[in-house]
């Protein structure tokens, strides 16, 4: 698990930057979409496995989750099993995952706020993560 | 039509890259964005080199990438090469 700077640093008037985890057991994959959060300027925190993901959830208040679904020793599902209270989770999959999106949905599908394919497009991940945002500020109001 | 654009790259990439890679970043999202770069990833075992994907009329928008990519004008990329690619089959 490793922590990440955000991009740009913070004016005081500004709102606290989102803290985003990304779940991947690819370390080219979590560090590119570590990178790419970073840049648009959120903290991101990131874990290996769901086990290592749910380590950080027990002590650290994510805003969005970004899971893998095929990691070892805990795969995203468990993860979306066992999360509560969850954040918002964008479930990030291959067409070669054993499990489907459609599997993530049909279990846990309250916890799962958008699916996206490998390789994700960044735009996609970006936009899925501030409307994640979005959704969780309307429910705080 | 498809390029690829193979990168072949210095041994201590992942050291150096880590100030450029935030440009390089922007740099290919901005091609993903506009429909040019399909994909895009480094090679696994060793991550020694990088394969990329490019749907264009002709190979300037590859061209330029590479002109632009602050891994190459680094000095990151060892040396680079451009294919045409005559796909057959897939979906995207």
């Amino acid at each position: 698990m490793s922590l990440s700077d955000a991009g740009q640093g913070s004016a005081p008037w500004e709102p606290a930057p989102r803290l985003v985890m990304i779940a991947d057991d690819n370390e080219a994959m979590r560090e590119t979409l570590a990178d790419i959060m970073a840049g648009e300027g959120y903290l991101v925190v990131e874990a290996e496995d769901g086990q290592a993901a749910l380590d950080v959830l027990a002590s650290s208040p994510v805003d969005v989750l970004i899971l893998d679904l095929a990691m070892p020793r805990m795969d995203g599902i468990e993860v979306l099993e066992k999360i509560r209270p969850a954040p918002p989770v964008v479930v990030v999959y291959s067409a070669f995952d054993y499990y489907t999106p459609g599997d993530a949905r049909s279990r846990v599908g309250s916890k799962v706020f958008r699916t996206l394919r490998k390789p994700v497009a960044p735009a996609q991940l970006l936009s899925a993560v501030a409307d994640a945002i979005e959704e969780l500020d309307g429910h705080d109001r | 039509m498809y390029y690829l654009l193979f990168y072949n790259v210095v041994d201590d990439f992942l050291q150096r890259r880590r100030p450029l890679r935030q440009e390089h970043l922007e740099l290919a999202r901005e091609a993903n964005e506009r429909g040019e770069l399909v994909l895009a990833g480094a090679y696994a075992d060793p991550p020694d080199g990088a394969a990329l994907v490019f749907r264009a009329d002709d190979d300037s928008v590859v061209r330029d990438f590479v002109a632009r990519d602050p891994y190459v004008r680094e000095g990151l990329v060892k040396n680079w090469s451009i294919r045409q690619w005559t796909v057959v089959m897939g979906d995207e």
